[in-house]
């Protein structure tokens, strides 16, 4: 009976033993803890890519992930291979959790280590340019038309983020001139005839008021509703331009997204891990 | 034979027991997983360390500060209690870390606190009961970087709702000059009288029985009620502001001055 209780009891163990072995933070734990009892450089720099590897298989947080990758210096991985493939991911996961500044010092470094000028690393490059640097993506995206048509969705997709609305100056000098016709300029019918009715009806009321001698009347209400509607019609014409400006590039950029998802389904853009070489 | 196989299961079993965990605890380790914000290795390592239940809730305790989880960290503190009243650098981060946060924390803190050290006349503690009754204490107790605070908290709170309330109705703006809001006075009492002089216009070139002056009349009636029921609210809303500023200059001032940290 003794015995059997006892076997029982370490079976028990065991299996617990096992399933919290299997869990992600426990793995992550103890990884974290050779990490830390490590005295060579070289060997806490290789535990932390292996741990940035873990969470990148566990599809863990990307801000986590990206923390992590942030303590490696590349300067102690000394095998070409794994370094290059740590700036890639450093590089994929600094992209998607917006941190372009890093994105980019890790793509340039991982093009140094690997000289790799493929299609999918120029499309990565690609994606990092296209959020701050105009000419640069432009070079980026011929290049690639001229290895592959289908980038052609690239161009539609940079011509999409440059976008910009035509007479802006126009339409905002209008809106000062005569209220409302701002806006009409710029498409908003209804908006722009109501603003325009409006203030024609401040205007024609202060009229009233001044031809009835109701001078504080006038002053007052006069006040109140030129800054109500003249002013607020000046705000409006520019908050509507700039509203055009995000629909439109948003609008273009949904065209061009289906030939983009064709692109990336040829040349995907993947973490690359260790089984997977070069 | 029997015996020895018994033995060796027993022994089996604690060896798997004490697998399980991580062994020995370390508190560096702690420490660079905190400082490192690795929110779940760090709540992993704890879990799995062969803790006394004190030290674990203390530890516990500790993590769910770090991580701004209040509820769980009071969930900690009955057991944890012995080790936070010799913790010193903790307990003045508990005290500078409570002082910023909303009341109903912050109540629950300083009470646990009385209780836990109810013979402590220095630090944080006296400045939080000195922030629910200003009026009973001298100023020039109160260190000079925290004066002007706490001076101008203690003049909110000697001010009274129903007081500001009563004179916005007897005069628009007079409310807040009570409650020490000059610009605001001034606004008030000018639109009003603005107000005032368009109706008095208006019925006297139009008529009473005219549109405009219905809307004047209007306008002027909600401006008042709203003037009366802004000072009654803005009364409340400046004690209550210019005692959490207070409170948390304290905090900054005790951040300054004193040593104070989680490790």
């Amino acid at each position: 009976m003794f015995r059997i209780i006892t076997l029982l009891c370490i079976q028990l163990q065991f299996i617990n033993y096992c399933y919290s072995q299997d869990s992600l933070t426990i793995q992550l734990l103890a990884l974290e803890k050779d990490i830390f009892y490590s005295t060579s450089d070289t060997v806490k720099n290789s535990l932390m890519v292996q741990k940035m590897d873990l969470m990148m298989k566990n599809k863990s947080d990307n801000d986590l992930i990206l923390k992590n990758c942030k303590r490696i210096d590349d300067q102690f991985i000394p095998d070409s291979v794994e370094k290059s493939r740590f700036l890639w991911n450093a590089s994929v996961i600094a992209y998607l959790e917006n941190d372009l500044y890093y994105a980019l010092h890790a793509i340039k470094e991982y093009q140094i280590v690997s000289n790799d000028s493929s299609i999918t690393c120029e499309s990565l490059k690609f994606f990092i340019y296209s959020n701050y640097d105009t000419e640069k993506t432009k070079i980026i995206v011929s290049d690639l038309i001229k290895r592959d048509s289908i980038f052609e969705a690239y161009e539609c997709y940079s011509n999409a983020q440059s976008y910009e609305v035509r007479q802006v100056q126009l339409k905002k000098a209008l809106s000062y001139i005569l209220p409302g016709s701002g806006m009409v300029v710029n498409g908003n019918w209804t908006k722009g005839l109501l603003s325009m009715s409006l203030n024609s009806a401040s205007a024609l009321a202060i009229y009233y008021l001044i031809s009835n001698q109701l001078y504080i009347n006038s002053l007052a209400w006069g006040s109140n509703l030129i800054m109500k509607f003249y002013v607020g019609n000046i705000n409006l014409t520019e908050k509507l331009i700039n509203q055009k400006q995000v629909y439109r590039q948003k609008k273009l950029a949904k065209k061009c997204e289906l030939s983009i998802n064709d692109c990336l389904l040829k040349y995907p853009i993947n973490y690359k891990f260790p089984s997977q070489g070069f | 034979m029997k015996l020895l196989n018994n033995t060796a299961l027993i022994i089996a079993f604690f060896f798997l027991c004490s697998y399980n965990s991580f062994g020995q605890f370390d508190l560096d380790f702690v420490k660079h997983l905190s400082k490192n914000q690795f929110a779940d290795e760090h709540l992993a390592y704890l879990e799995s360390s062969a803790l006394p239940v004190d030290s674990m809730a203390y530890f516990k305790a500790k993590y769910f500060i770090q991580y701004e989880k209040d509820s769980l960290f009071f969930e900690q503190c009955e057991s944890a209690q012995n080790l936070l009243t010799t913790d010193t650098l903790f307990l003045r981060y508990l005290d500078n870390y409570f002082l910023k946060k909303k009341d109903s924390n912050r109540d629950q803190w300083f009470s646990l606190r009385n209780a836990i050290i109810p013979k402590d006349t220095v630090g944080a503690l006296v400045y939080y009961s000195l922030a629910s009754n200003p009026s009973l204490t001298d100023t020039t107790l109160v260190p000079v970087m925290l004066r002007n605070d706490f001076k101008n908290y203690a003049r909110a709170y000697k001010k009274k709702p129903i007081v500001a309330l009563l004179l916005s109705t007897v005069l628009p703006g007079l409310g807040e000059l009570y409650i020490g809001n000059l610009r605001a006075s001034i606004a008030k009492f000018g639109s009003q009288t603005i107000f005032g002089l368009q109706i008095v216009e208006s019925i006297y070139f139009v008529g009473l029985i005219h549109p405009l002056s219905f809307v004047n009349i209007g306008f002027f009636s909600a401006f008042y009620v709203a003037n009366i029921v802004g000072s009654y609210r803005d009364t409340k809303t400046k004690k209550h502001d210019l005692k959490n500023q207070f409170l948390f200059h304290v905090s900054d001032y005790y951040a300054s001055m004193y040593p104070a940290s989680i490790y």
